[in-house]
């Protein structure tokens, strides 16, 4: 027998875990919310000049995502362009999610756009094959939703992922054990769950072209070459369940992260300052409001070019203090910053986080001035909570406020300005809206 | 290098270096130990470039010379024989050839000229203290030391020479011990030198009860001398902070405890303590001090003791290794707690001039 006539699992889905990857999300549901623009070439992301999420109309005419709106327009210039609402993607997600758990409880919200279904077993109840019950929760997210997901079908979520992939938008393709070694032979490297370009790299050095390929390898040089994450990815491959389904809603973190991109390139010291103490604000306020505490923070500036430099501190004491953490952030921002060059995006990392309930004193700390810079903290959360987050900020959020060039920052989507009776600009009703008249 | 030596001699020389040889090493020539023969003695040295041991065994060295060898195969081997005496010979290449008895093992090392020399050293302060005395200072104090790289200064043990006493001392910001001693130096040694937690382990590993120990200390460096050893240390650099600020002066409460009743049931209790922060509570309270403990869904544990105490009832939480770790290296019956309130630091002392300062935890 030739290798590649090599069965790797016998019998069809010892396993079955479904992949459902929502078709450019975004910009999906826009088209699902305002049918005007059905057919139509949509992107989102006009508040930040780059695009978020294109269309599948949009994609065809050579418009992706990343590219700035300016290229966007020259490419295709009857482009709609829109700028994110991310109430109604949440919205619609939260429902695509609804659905998914009709049919099974163990569903992971893996992004706001894709998620993991563990239907294993569900065939007695529902006396249809797996590959029907996956197509059902396809049908159902379109007829209910407007909304075309991907699904891939496998015996572990790795191979659902790379299913799911296989064929899109609206994709179905179902990967059984005895037609695993088929398909993972027109898997390209690249396209595996958990390796990235360095990953790849090596394993072309050692003449390697697919996943097939990389399976094939014994068990021990793949934890050798790559270590317990490429062993389990090899597991994951071959059908045998490393990562289960976790249907945690995520409450425990590794880490909390914030990231935004200038909607305009800006060399402006107090600009660029301003916007990484937002980024650490809004870091700190999830930090507390999830009763963690921080004992690691990393501070990264990003450049025109996309390159990037940070820099990672550990405290010797952890804090949930915003005020507490400033001085030392603004210490790692006066490092970093170079005054030539510009800069698009900063971003704050917390890490290490723990949860904050006992608390060591120290001896040599100055406990006063902790404990009044904690309630600094506690005041701004109760009186944002009261009338809106970062109403009541750090004062070099002033530069947050300076006139900008571009106008399209300053464009909501219709959804906040279109207001129910009885909303608020911050309040709105928690329901997905259409734009239609009847 | 020609050399014959009793063999429990030499396990116990190479005992002696190899804790600090390092494992994991960017220098391969650091995972050796180097060997010298002449005059009688066989000298062996290590070095991790932050601390360096040298120790000597006797020999009958029928021909002087050096070399390096990979330090803890040379000891596995060694330890295994099992002649009486090991006879080790260089030949050409720094190839050492090791016969016992029926054994023979050839071992590959480097030539001695790469092993990187011992500091030169010139000391201009120096101190005579004896070994047991010393080496009971640093074991009382040394644990609480800082594990924690943002706060090198206190990874290390302060050795505090001022007004005709030596005053050691180790915190790593939670808790603090300190011990203190009269000595005699001249008046222009007075000094404070901080050592770093591994040479402190290795004093304490290799301090005998008898005999003096000669410290030489230059700006950056310190020398220990004492019996067959040298050991040769980096300094932390740095200003230890102000420890007699943290000493309270006065607590509320002073109350006798039994020294291993206490700490047999802060262990107790502790093995109830949630693991991700590891608190107690101890109540004083009417004649009795009440240990507890509880971790949610899992269970409590409390555990009472007689104490002497009338006054208003006090409870204040602490980490139980803290409570445990001093309580472990002294040797009084009894010790002394002193508590004033939850939010203030508590404090432990013995009747030898020993005193520890602890900081109560927050629980909310």
């Amino acid at each position: 027998m030739s290798p590649q006539d090599q069965i790797l699992v016998f019998g069809t889905f010892p396993g079955a875990i479904v992949h459902f990857d929502g078709d450019a999300f975004f910009a999906s549901v826009e088209q699902a919310a305002d049918p005007s623009l059905k057919g139509r070439p949509v992107v989102t992301g006009r508040e930040r000049g780059i695009i978020a999420c294109a269309s599948y109309e949009a994609k065809a005419l050579g418009v992706r995502r990343g590219i700035s709106l300016r290229d966007a327009r020259k490419i295709c210039p009857q482009l709609v362009v829109l700028p994110s609402d991310y109430e109604t993607y949440s919205l619609y997600s939260r429902r695509m999610f609804d659905i998914a758990r009709r049919f099974t409880p163990i569903v992971e919200e893996y992004s706001i756009d894709e998620g993991f279904a563990d239907i294993g077993g569900l065939r007695r109840v529902f006396h249809v094959s797996y590959q029907d019950i996956a197509k059902q929760i396809q049908n159902t997210v379109r007829e209910e939703l407007n909304l075309t997901v991907s699904i891939g079908l496998s015996l572990t979520k790795s191979l659902a992922k790379l299913a799911s992939d296989f064929r899109k938008p609206a994709g179905f393709t179902a990967v059984a054990g005895m037609h695993l070694h088929l398909f993972l032979q027109r898997i390209p490297l690249d396209n595996v769950w958990g390796f990235g370009a360095n990953t790849v790299q090596l394993l072309r050095k050692h003449g390697l072209k697919t996943a097939y390929d990389f399976i094939l390898k014994p068990e021990a040089w793949a934890q050798k070459m790559l270590g317990k994450p490429g062993h389990e990815i090899w597991r994951e491959l071959r059908g045998q369940t490393v990562w289960p389904v976790t249907t945690e809603e995520k409450s425990s973190y590794a880490s909390i992260s914030k990231c935004k991109t200038f909607s305009e390139p800006s060399a402006d010291r107090d600009y660029i300052c301003a916007r990484l103490v937002r980024n650490l604000e809004s870091a700190f306020i999830k930090v507390r409001r999830h009763k963690l505490r921080v004992r690691e923070i990393t501070v990264a500036l990003r450049k025109d070019d996309y390159c990037q430099e940070g820099l990672r501190t550990a405290l010797n004491r952890p804090t949930s203090s915003t005020q507490e953490a400033l001085p030392l952030v603004l210490d790692l921002f006066g490092w970093l910053f170079r005054p030539d060059w510009k800069y698009r995006s900063t971003m704050v990392v917390l890490g290490r986080l723990e949860e904050d309930r006992e608390e060591q004193y120290d001896l040599f700390e100055d406990r006063i001035r902790i404990e009044k810079l904690h309630k600094a903290s506690a005041v701004m959360d109760e009186v944002n909570g009261q009338f809106g987050k970062h109403r009541l900020h750090i004062g070099t959020g002033q530069f947050l406020e300076m006139p900008r060039p571009s106008r399209d920052r300053d464009i909501l989507p219709w959804r906040k300005t279109d207001l129910l009776k009885g909303e608020t600009d911050r309040r709105r009703l928690a329901l997905p809206r259409l734009k239609i008249t009847v | 290098m020609k050399l014959k030596v009793e063999k429990a001699a030499v396990v116990e020389g190479l005992q002696k270096v190899l804790s600090i040889v390092s494992t994991r090493t960017t220098l391969p020539i650091l995972s050796n130990v180097l060997l010298q023969a002449e005059g009688g003695k066989l000298h062996l040295t290590s070095t991790d470039l932050e601390v360096s041991v040298k120790t000597s065994v006797d020999a009958s060295v029928s021909k002087k010379g050096g070399t390096t060898l990979p330090a803890r195969r040379l000891a596995s081997i060694i330890r295994e024989l099992a002649s009486h005496d090991v006879e080790i010979t260089i030949e050409d290449k720094d190839t050492a050839v090791i016969q016992a008895g029926p054994s023979f093992f050839k071992l590959r090392g480097a030539s001695e000229d790469d092993f990187p020399p011992l500091p030169k050293f010139e000391g201009s302060r120096a101190f005579t203290l004896k070994q047991g005395v010393f080496r009971d200072m640093l074991v009382k104090t040394s644990y609480a030391a800082s594990t924690d790289e943002t706060r090198y200064i206190l990874n290390g043990v302060l050795l505090s020479f001022r007004d005709e006493k030596l005053t050691v001392v180790a915190t790593d910001g939670r808790r603090l011990a300190l011990v203190e001693q009269e000595v005699e130096f001249p008046k222009d040694s007075e000094g404070d030198l901080v050592i770093p937690t591994k040479t402190v382990n290795e004093l304490i590993r290799t301090l005998q009860d008898d005999g003096s120990i000669r410290i030489q200390a230059s700006a950056n460096q310190v020398a220990f001398e004492f019996g067959d050893m040298l050991i040769i240390s980096k300094l932390i650099e740095g200003a230890f902070p102000n420890f007699r600020q943290v000493i309270p002066s006065q607590a509320e409460q002073r109350v006798t405890i039994e020294r291993e009743a206490l700490m047999n049931a802060v262990r107790r209790v502790a093995l109830l303590a949630s693991e991700q922060a590891s608190t107690v509570r101890l109540t004083f309270a009417n004649n009795r001090l009440e240990i507890t403990a509880e971790t949610p869904d899992v269970g409590e544990a409390r555990e009472t003791l007689p104490v002497k105490f009338s006054a208003k009832e006090i409870t204040v939480a602490f980490n139980p290794e803290f409570i445990v770790a001093p309580l472990k290296t002294l040797d009084s019956d009894e010790v002394f707690f002193e508590v004033t309130d939850a939010l203030s630091p508590g404090v432990i002392k013995s009747n030898v001039p020993f005193l520890y300062v602890l900081m109560p935890m927050r629980i909310n």
